[in-house]
């Protein structure tokens, strides 16, 4: 089913707030921020719609076995481990991180770090621990119960009548400065929903429909996410807030209704977000390492296999320990060379599945010859 | 064993209950509005008032009980945690939606009080900001009579739930931290004052990026407040034939260009809709285009009046700056030039005034 | 005969045993009056036998009577003649003759699920008239009937219904897997065998949907689902479900199509009130009292001014109020129910308010709290929700708005692992051949 796929993709596109992706945006607004972005809906246009295009030609299997299936087995089992360990682990580890921070200073700022987040670490080990078809599940009714708040959310965030479209126009003006990477690499983080291709694609047997979702989606998210803290809070007191979003949230009021503040909708919509992002992330980063253990590329268990979640709780430790090494500046760099990490493995990941998609073409080929 | 165990983990649990920062409501005390005053002593610059909401079992007119606390201090921070051992419960600043600013505060300085507002995570950013008159201490104090919920007089004044007046220009937390900060754009503030039995907002003060610089009276308040923020549910006023004319306004668009000479000019254009509210003439449909025409010309005049009164005060409220940026896409050369000509820019106000009906007769 | 089987019945006193002799053919006779129909016995056997004197006459009757067959095993006597059945022996050969004392010839009236304007009907507690019921509202041929006797002592019978055509294979062979483990002495309720059926015994919420109307099973079984019905028990067994199903009032189908759409996301917000009140009302009192509008907060505020506890034991106390009022409202006979009602409800929920041992707004939360929970259509399912909303109210003692809405999070998690007998418990529709798919996917998938 194709809106499977579309799931990643929209809270994908939401998480990048927990990335410190606007801050990293605004940061270079007039240093070519604006030029970065355009270039990385260009960037991310042509590797989703290729990855997918090339996950298409092999129906119901996983990165994991595609690779298995053309590289020796040391090659194969290090992307895996590099895939796992480097690219997808410390994204959960990080968001973790931050959304625990954010909702730790808005929520109870008197709380002991570590207890809040044995809160959510507690729930994302037990739900990236599920079976992969479980998994799935989850992301469907998750989204289904976030999508209101999301609307609502982001038709505050468009329409308020606080916005300053002058702000808006003018920082759009510095398009004409040369792109710089940081913004093209972080850019791309909006659009990698379709990542998660690497696991689900098997329970993807069908040809995926719609998919200029994807880089719709994509742009649109980067819109907002770019632009509408700049509307509220203009074009110089923009750079002045560590939480860009949640303040941006904050400046929104609902006049009607029990809460009073945008900001909380905004918090409670994310912890949600979070939560599926962290779930995927390590989920997947578990099934990698187990594929490399011991070639498992099951999607249905119904009782969950003990290696799931020994690894799942080693990696809930793991978020300790990161938590204990890190302030919210050093968080920040992180995020920031994660994100470009993440872009390489992303371009790596696309030449490696074209080289897939042909060797795949010749074997065809060479099978009917020999019919 | 392990229910034993269980259990003793569950008593333990609730024994760290306090480090989870678990508070009743009941023993908390709301600030539902907070005024800092300038003193003028170097020891203790600050005086901060905190108006608490008590909370009470019966709810009525006038019941609305508060206790109102107040010190002296070098800074704001100090003075609130001073205040913390005045009283027997904790403070809670989350619903503090209101923040009154002294006359001789905004004449001061406002650097100070903002820093503390932009530190403070409980600060709401969708408070709303006034400067009050005379001195942000003596508003907090009064009582309006009517009021059934501590402070609920305040958020029903400026927010948009309770009365829409054109005099009231609301202004929120985050559109200050904005305007204090932004290129070409700068910040206004409502003036509260106390009549007796209820609170008075009809004047408004504008601001450099530290302090006032011009307070407008009544009469400029709606000019602006229509001009600025297109205000409908106006109106304005005239004499036509001897007689007082006022049409209702119900709708207003506003268009800003500038050109791009060497002195900018800055074309303002409006369009009026509105309906006759009151005039002892009777309107027939020949008349109408004269009363229209009459009405535009003396509103741009006025606001022609307003506009270079603004620019001698050296203030840019409208944002004019900041839309010459964007409409040229301008850089920092643009802004420096405009910085320059500023005092000399010239304002041309045209509207168009339209008048959908004059009310139920003619 | 006779002998034999009193002697291995230890010679009961409510055993009737004759020898009966019409001239030419002489008879054994011998069955529980109690569990009998004796008027059938008069008509199908005792009649023809005092009437039709030529044997072959007589044999003719015994070969074509439809309730007739031969015992030749002695060891199942006994066991026959406990189920309702009569043997006589005639010319050395044991027949037997089922007529069982029929408790139940019409059906039930529906007293749980009860719908406004749909059928009044429900299952009784004879298994036969059950499957007719069941029959007449299906009548397809395809309506497979499996018997299985379950239980060492009671030796009830189950019955599986499914559409051969519809059912979905996978799940009946996991059913007939299950009921071939069941190790159970007495089986009294289908209860107990959704318990036995269900495998682990700490699941939280119920993956069998129990019922008592005839029309849902037929519907059920139209989806191939696969129902079951035990002798002595008024309610069947569906199987698998998802929560939809629990969710699902039969009113649903019969109704004006958009006032049952909105009872049908009534129910959702109902179900997610009482599971999440009484911990949001602990969350925002004693953590995140800005969350709310400050109107609401100093009213809720003033409310609590006067009760001298924290907000947990207010919340206990009036959750174990209401949880003990229906419980005794439940067990008490129907005359006296009503007393407990107005006792417990009005004049202690009132008084315990003015002595201010609980604030008002509370009162109103337990309240909005119990009726929600009423509205849930499904009993079993309404006692998971009862349970599950204490586990939030603990989490938001320790984590207050946040722990409640990670847990909520962490309750879809849980449902979505859950597993109806193979099939996902929670999710939204999926076509059947991509069921399919991921089924023959399972662990070896090549592409």
């Amino acid at each position: 089913m194709s809106r499977y796929l579309y799931y990643h993709v929209l809270y994908v596109g939401m998480i990048n707030i927990m990335m410190f992706v606007p801050y990293l945006l605004v940061r270079d607004r007039f240093e070519g921020a604006i030029s970065g972005m355009l270039v990385a809906v260009g960037i991310s246009t042509a590797l989703s719609l290729g990855i997918v295009a090339c996950f298409g030609r092999f129906p119901g299997m996983g990165f994991p076995e595609i690779n298995d299936l053309y590289l020796p087995r040391w090659l194969w089992s290090f992307n895996l481990l590099f895939g796992g360990l480097c690219v997808w682990l410390p994204a959960g580890i990080i968001v973790i991180y931050s959304y625990a921070e954010t909702s730790r200073l808005f929520f109870y700022p008197d709380m002991n770090p570590y207890v809040n987040l044995f809160l959510l670490a507690g729930a994302s080990v037990w739900a990236s621990s599920r079976s992969t078809r479980t998994v799935q599940f989850i992301q469907e009714i998750a989204m289904i119960v976030i999508t209101p708040m999301l609307i609502l959310f982001l038709i505050k965030a468009m329409f308020d009548d606080n916005m300053d479209w002058d702000a808006i126009r003018y920082v759009a003006g510095y398009v004409r400065k040369p792109p710089s990477f940081v913004a093209i690499a972080s850019g791309t983080f909006l659009f990698s929903g379709y990542m998660n291709l690497v696991i689900s694609n098997r329970l993807h047997v069908k040809r995926i429909r719609f998919r200029w979702i994807i880089p719709v989606f994509g742009t649109l998210f980067l819109a907002i996410t770019f632009f509408v803290p700049i509307g509220f809070h203009g074009t110089q007191g923009v750079e002045d807030y560590v939480y860009l979003w949640s303040m941006t949230a904050d400046s929104m009021a609902l006049d009607y209704g029990f809460i009073n503040r945008v900001l909380y909708v905004f918090l409670l919509m994310f912890t949600g977000i979070s939560l599926l992002f962290i779930m995927n992330t390590w989920h997947t980063a578990i099934l990698f390492v187990r594929y490399a253990l011991n070639r498992y590329k099951g999607v249905e268990e119904e009782s969950v296999s003990g290696l799931n979640v020994w690894m799942s709780a080693a990696i809930g430790i793991l978020a300790f320990v990161y938590m204990s090494c890190m302030n919210p500046e050093r968080n920040q760099l992180m995020s920031q060379l994660w994100i470009i990490i993440r872009f390489f493995a992303e371009i790596a990941t696309l030449f490696l599945m074209v080289y897939f998609v042909r060797k795949r073409i010749k074997q065809t080929e060479k099978e009917k010859a020999l019919e | 064993m392990k229910k034993v165990a269980f259990l003793l983990l569950a008593l333990s649990c609730c024994a760290f209950l306090g480090s989870c920062g678990f508070k009743d409501i009941d023993k908390r005390f709301f600030v539902v509005a907070m005024g800092i005053d300038y003193t003028g002593k170097t020891e203790t610059p600050y005086l901060v008032t905190l108006r608490l909401a008590i909370p009470a079992t019966k709810i009525g007119e006038g019941l609305a009980e508060s206790q109102v606390e107040q010190l002296e201090a070098p800074s704001i921070a100090e003075a609130v945690r001073n205040l913390k051992s005045h009283v027997d419960k904790e403070l809670d600043f989350g619903q503090c939606r209101v923040f009154l600013f002294g006359q001789s505060l905004i004449k001061h300085s406002m650097e100070e009080p903002l820093s503390w507002l932009g530190r403070r995570r409980d600060i709401q950013l969708i408070s709303y900001l006034a400067t009050a008159e005379p001195s942000a201490n003596k508003v907090l104090k009064a009582n309006p009579t009517t009021e059934r919920i501590a402070g609920n007089a305040f958020f029903l004044t400026f927010g948009k739930e309770g009365t829409i007046s054109p005099y009231t220009v609301t202004e929120y937390l985050f559109d200050s931290f904005r305007r204090f900060k932004e290129k070409g754009l700068d910040p206004y503030l409502p003036t509260i004052r106390f009549d007796g039995n209820s609170y008075v907002v009809e004047h408004l003060a504008l601001l450099n990026k530290t302090k006032q610089q011009l307070m407008l009276n009544r009469r400029e308040t709606l000019l602006f407040n229509l001009s600025a923020n297109a205000f409908a549910k106006s109106g304005i006023a005239v004499n036509y034939e001897g007689k007082r004319l006022v049409l209702y306004i119900s709708k207003v668009s506003k268009q800003v260009r500038i050109t791009k000479d060497n002195v900018p000019t800055v074309h303002l254009r409006l369009k009026i809709q509105g309906m006759v509210e009151q005039t002892a003439v009777t309107l027939m449909n020949r008349n109408i285009p004269q009363v229209e025409k009459l009405l535009e010309n003396h509103f741009n005049a006025n606001t022609e009046r307003l506009l270079a009164k603004i620019r001698d005060a050296g203030v840019d409220p409208y944002g004019f700056g900041l839309h010459y940026l964007a409409q040229y896409f301008g850089d920092e050369q643009d802004w420096k030039h405009w910085r320059e000509v500023y005092p000399q820019v010239k304002f041309d106000v045209t509207s168009r005034v339209v008048i959908d009906s004059t009310g139920l007769i003619r | 005969m006779i002998e034999q089987i009193r002697k291995e019945l230890q010679d009961p006193s409510d055993l009737y045993t004759n020898v009966l002799d019409n001239g030419t053919l002489r008879m054994e006779l011998c069955f529980f009056p109690y569990l009998c129909d004796q008027g059938l016995i008069n008509t199908e056997l005792i009649e023809p036998f005092t009437y039709r004197f030529h044997p072959d006459a007589f044999n003719r009757f015994l070969v074509s009577h439809p309730c007739l067959d031969k015992a030749e095993d002695p060891k199942g006597w006994t066991n026959l003649l406990l189920k309702g059945a009569l043997l006589f022996k005639l010319e050395g050969t044991v027949y037997r003759l089922e007529v069982p004392r029929k408790l139940h010839d019409k059906p039930d009236s529906v007293q749980i699920e009860n719908t406004l304007q749909g059928p009044q009907s429900a299952l009784t507690e004879d298994v036969d008239m059950n499957i007719s019921l069941v029959r007449v509202r299906y009548n397809e041929p395809t309506l497979s009937v499996e018997r299985h006797v379950l239980g060492e002592a009671s030796k009830s019978r189950v019955v599986l219904l499914y559409d051969v055509e519809r059912v979905n294979r996978e799940v009946l062979e996991l059913v007939n897997e299950r009921l071939a483990q069941v190790k159970v002495n007495m089986l009294r309720a289908t209860g107990q065998l959704m318990k036995e059926l269900s495998g682990k015994r700490h699941k939280l919420f119920p993956i069998i949907l129990q019922t008592e109307r005839p029309d849902r099973i037929a519907t059920m079984i139209e989806r191939g689902k696969v129902a079951m019905l035990l002798d002595g028990s008024r309610f069947g067994l569906i199987l698998p479900v998802r929560l939809f199903d629990f969710m699902h009032a039969m009113d649903d189908d019969y109704e004006f199509h958009w006032m049952s759409k909105f009872l049908l996301i009534l129910r959702y917000v109902a179900m997610t009130l009482t599971i999440t009140l009484p911990a949001l009302y602990i969350a925002i009192v004693s953590y995140n009292p800005e969350v709310l509008r400050v109107q609401l907060t100093l009213s809720i505020a003033g409310s609590r001014v006067v009760v001298p506890y924290p907000s947990f034991i207010e919340v206990f106390i009036m959750l174990f109020m209401i949880e003990a009022l229906i419980e005794a409202s439940l067990r008490l006979p129907r005359s006296i129910g009503s007393t407990a009602t107005t006792v417990g409800g009005l004049i202690l929920g009132q008084s315990i308010q003015q002595a201010g041992l609980v604030s008002s707004i509370m009162i109103i939360v337990t309240s909005v709290v119990a009726i929600s929970n009423f509205v849930i259509p499904n009993n079993g399912f309404g006692y998971s929700i009862r349970f599950v909303k204490y586990v939030f109210v603990v989490i938001s003692i320790f984590y207050g708005l946040l722990g409640v809405v990670v847990l909520f999070f962490s309750l879809v998690v849980y449902w979505c692992n859950l597993r109806s007998f193979g099939q996902p418990y929670l999710s939204f529709f999926r076509p059947r051949e991509e069921a399919s798919v991921h089924r023959a996917g399972n662990g070896a998938n090549e592409g």
